[in-house]
């Protein structure tokens, strides 16, 4: 079920009213999981399996990881919820990829491999639960939350269905009590989450599936087009896939603050960074600070000898590159996104710009100009090989920008990029809010009209041919 | 929570409602003069906001009817070259011969005069024209085209449209159409988008070539791909129809005094007009469907049947075509165009 459906629209107020028409917490967490369970089995029910799967183990080990003492005790029942958890992903998600990796290295050497691929349906959002239940077990075994014995609520925190198939990746620190503890209707918070959900539909119908239009056209026939036009390819996926994931993030913020549950920001502004670890900053937070929780800190983080912080980077770029997909593009993808991260951290400029830009101004300095330019161009570059279907491809898309062929379609696309320069003119004059169309007045009806307005563009504006979003094959 | 669902539940409202009066004030006239073939014959993209201030024709001396081959085969400005008469082609792709029916009906009863001392002409084969004047086939439509009758009908044709053999999703279609202003509109507005962005496109770029050979008019498309696909479904439909001929029964002579285009002919001469008929090109695949033994037995029937009635079947042998002449193998290509109505014209006049 997309948010962007009209079952979608049906499902949620229904979902709504039964949720605040019962009292107990109790109640409301089993209406939360049948329709979480309804909403992620529309995709296919045999997935809901594998998620039912994953909650239960994980609550057991959760339990007994609370009623345990003894560390290597602790120590087997967080491998037992690795070894499941990674298992099931492994499976489903990397079984054909090293397959077929394994099977094209022998041939290389002349040793051939009979075909051992399966027939593998991937389950929608597998990667997002599986983090989110394996951050629980890491907490409880950290002691940084103590196991919950409501079932209920533990099954809830899982499958939430707004973030269930696309983020943000919650901390069972932060989501799970929210779903433990009584809740009242918060008026204030519906509405800034109505607000999301309209902004976040902009950006998926509007911004993203267009842009969807012109860079499926240029990424699928690259070898016929000029070198403007490839570069204008690069810059279309930037923001199909900007608009597709952080409006989908925005849908689900929003939706969750209607049961008043809060949910962490997902994307914070990424394409006004100053730099590029100011960009994964701002990009696919969640995920981000999930590696350098769960991963990046444990192996080390930034202390310890140029070594050691080398490979602790390259290796949670890495990971974050074959999280997205099991393609060697991805992990491509990842490398150089950890080349052009680490001379920051080596030189320790990777924590500047904290702030947003031009925090105390209308307008950006033109050195941070430069800089946001800079740090578009390098993510752009990185974008090539995330959307290439091979590396090969990928390395000829970058030949065909470099070969100065002429581009003589250049007129098409200036709808497509008035759509990118109205997206950025409207994130930079909101970027200081929560939604950036927070609209302050004190006549209800001028709010009425503003928001309306936005409504019709989606109606009007949105791409006819309606794009799944980007993030559920991951 | 009560708050909120209100607030909730009259945004909704204030917005449907403004959508439907931007869309009654802005979108509406556009939307009607580019739906309606007797204010506009020309695509969709095609007009200039002046244009929707022309009046709507209250007369016509030459008025030509039929399908999107009429569009293409007749280029109505050559029967009035240098007078003052005036002449109509509202061949339309996708509409049936009951819309058209419907139509006439309409603008005759605004305007009593509208067909007096015209000659009307419709094309042969001329689609379901020899189908029996019922509401059931009258107000039968092409599946995804129910809109086109909107600019036509009134309350009265929406009650007689429900009762019509279309399917549940086509009246639900038209009957939210009529009613939401929005609702009509807003696909509209999408493929109006479309146009202009595939207008650009063929503009800019060489491999999107549109077919010169075709004149962009009355629902024919134009673009290379759209043409390719047009090709193919000419060859499914001529096949599926030759299937379908086997086991009909011939036309009878009275079965056309129950036909459409006897109710043509009846409120055509009634209001003061000559009905003339006259065959547009067609292409060899269209052609084989009217050379079968049913075919041939129908036009013997129905030559003989509109030779009692005093109507004119316009012989147009001597407009030779080949199947080069049809570049998406529906319509003659816009370079016949003018030829074909000059003796068009010429047979008719002298």
């Amino acid at each position: 079920m997309l948010f962007n459906s009209i079952s979608f629209l049906i499902f949620l107020p229904i979902v709504f009213l039964l949720f605040w028409v019962v009292k107990k917490t109790s109640v409301r967490n089993v209406i939360l999981i049948i329709a979480s369970y309804y909403f992620y089995g529309s995709w296919d029910w045999r997935f809901l399996f594998l998620i039912f799967a994953s909650s239960l183990v994980d609550f057991l080990i959760g339990l007994a990881l609370n009623n345990s003492d003894d560390a290597r005790n602790k120590k087997w029942l967080l491998s037992i919820s690795m070894i499941v958890n990674l298992g099931m992903l492994g499976f489903f998600k990397y079984y054909n990829f090293f397959i077929t990796s394994l099977s094209e290295g022998l041939n290389n050497v002349g040793l051939e491999l009979n075909n051992l691929t399966l027939q593998i349906i991937l389950p929608v959002g597998i990667s997002f639960y599986t983090f989110q239940t394996m951050s629980y077990t890491i907490d409880v075994y950290n002691n940084k939350i103590k196991a919950t014995r409501d079932p209920l609520a533990f099954f809830a925190y899982v499958s939430f269905f707004p973030q269930l198939v696309a983020g943000p990746i919650e901390r069972a620190t932060h989501l799970l009590p929210q779903f433990i503890q009584p809740r009242k209707f918060n008026y204030s918070q519906a509405i800034s989450g109505s607000k999301l959900i309209l902004w976040g539909f902009f950006k998926k119908m509007v911004i993203a599936d267009n842009c969807a239009i012109m860079a499926n056209e240029i990424f699928n026939n690259y070898e016929q087009k000029g070198s403007v036009t490839l570069v204008l390819g690069a810059i279309f996926f930037a923001f199909q896939i900007y608009g597709d994931f952080s409006g989908y993030s925005d849908i689900a913020i929003g939706v969750s603050r209607w049961f008043n549950i809060s949910l962490m920001k997902n994307f914070s502004l990424p394409y006004f960074s100053r730099n590029i670890g100011e960009f994964w900053r701002r990009w696919h937070i969640s995920l981000n600070t999930w590696f350098r929780d769960y991963i990046y800190i444990p192996l080390g983080g930034s202390r310890g000898s140029q070594f050691i912080i080398i490979r602790n980077i390259l290796a949670i770029f890495l990971i974050s590159g074959l999280w997205h997909g099991a393609n060697w593009t991805y992990v491509l993808w990842g490398l150089i996104n950890a080349l052009f991260f680490l001379p920051l951290l080596l030189r320790g400029t990777n924590k500047k710009h904290q702030d947003i830009v031009a925090h105390n101004s209308l307008f950006p300095s033109i050195k941070d100009l430069l800089a946001i330019k800079t740090t578009f161009i390098i993510t752009c570059f990185a974008w090539i090989f995330f959307r290439s279907p091979t590396v090969n491809d990928a390395f000829r898309y970058i030949g065909g920008i470099a070969s100065f062929k002429p581009s003589i379609n250049l007129a098409q696309f200036a709808p497509y990029l008035f759509g990118i320069i109205l997206l950025m003119m409207i994130e930079w004059i909101g970027r200081k809010k929560d939604c950036p169309i927070d609209f302050n007045s004190d006549s209800l009806l001028l709010k009425y009209v503003f928001y309306a307005s936005f409504v019709f563009v989606i109606i009007f504006f949105g791409a006819t041919e309606k794009q799944s979003f980007i993030y559920f094959q991951f | 929570m009560k708050k909120f669902i209100l607030r909730s539940c009259f945004f909704i409202l204030f917005t449907f409602l403004l959508l439907e009066v931007v869309s009654r004030v802005v979108l509406d006239p556009v939307y009607f003069y580019t739906i309606n073939p007797y204010l506009s014959p020309s695509a969709l993209t095609n007009f200039t906001p002046k244009d929707l201030l022309k009046p709507a024709p209250t007369h016509a001396d030459f008025l030509f009817i039929g399908s999107s081959r009429v569009a293409a085969s007749i280029n109505e400005t050559t029967f009035v070259e240098g007078s003052p008469q005036t002449s109509i082609n509202v061949g339309r792709g996708y509409t049936t011969a009951g819309t058209h029916l419907i139509a006439l009906q309409k603008i005759i009863k605004n305007n009593p005069n509208f067909l007096k001392d015209a000659k009307v002409f419709i094309e042969l084969p001329g689609g379901v024209i020899y189908e029996e004047d019922s509401i059931k086939s009258k107000y039968e439509v092409f599946e995804s085209m129910p809109h086109l009758l909107l600019p036509h009908i009134d309350q009265h044709d929406v009650s007689s449209f429900l009762a019509s053999n279309n399917s549940n999703k086509v009246k639900r279609e038209l009957c939210l159409s009529y009613i939401f202003s929005s609702y009509r509109t807003f696909p509209f507005v999408k493929e109006y988008k479309e146009r202009i962005i595939n207008k650009i496109i063929t503009k800019f770029d060489t491999k999107k070539e549109t077919s010169h050979s075709l004149e962009d008019t009355g629902g024919i498309k134009t673009g290379k791909e759209e043409i390719d696909a047009v090709k193919q479904m000419a060859v499914n439909i001529a096949q599926r129809q030759l299937k379908e001929q086997k086991g009909k029964q011939p036309l009878t002579s009275l079965a056309l005094d129950r036909s459409m285009i006897a109710c043509f002919h009846k409120l055509i001469v009634s209001n003061g007009g000559e009905l003339i008929l006259f065959p547009v090109p067609l292409h060899s695949i269209q052609q084989q469907l009217y050379s079968t033994p049913l075919s041939l037995t129908n036009k013997e029937v129905f030559s003989k049947w509109c030779q009692n009635k005093q109507i004119e079947i316009v012989n147009m042998n001597e407009f030779k075509t080949s199947d080069d002449d049809f570049p998406d193998y529906w319509h003659l290509g816009k370079h016949r165009k003018d030829e074909f109505s000059q003796i068009l014209k010429e047979k008719v006049l002298n």
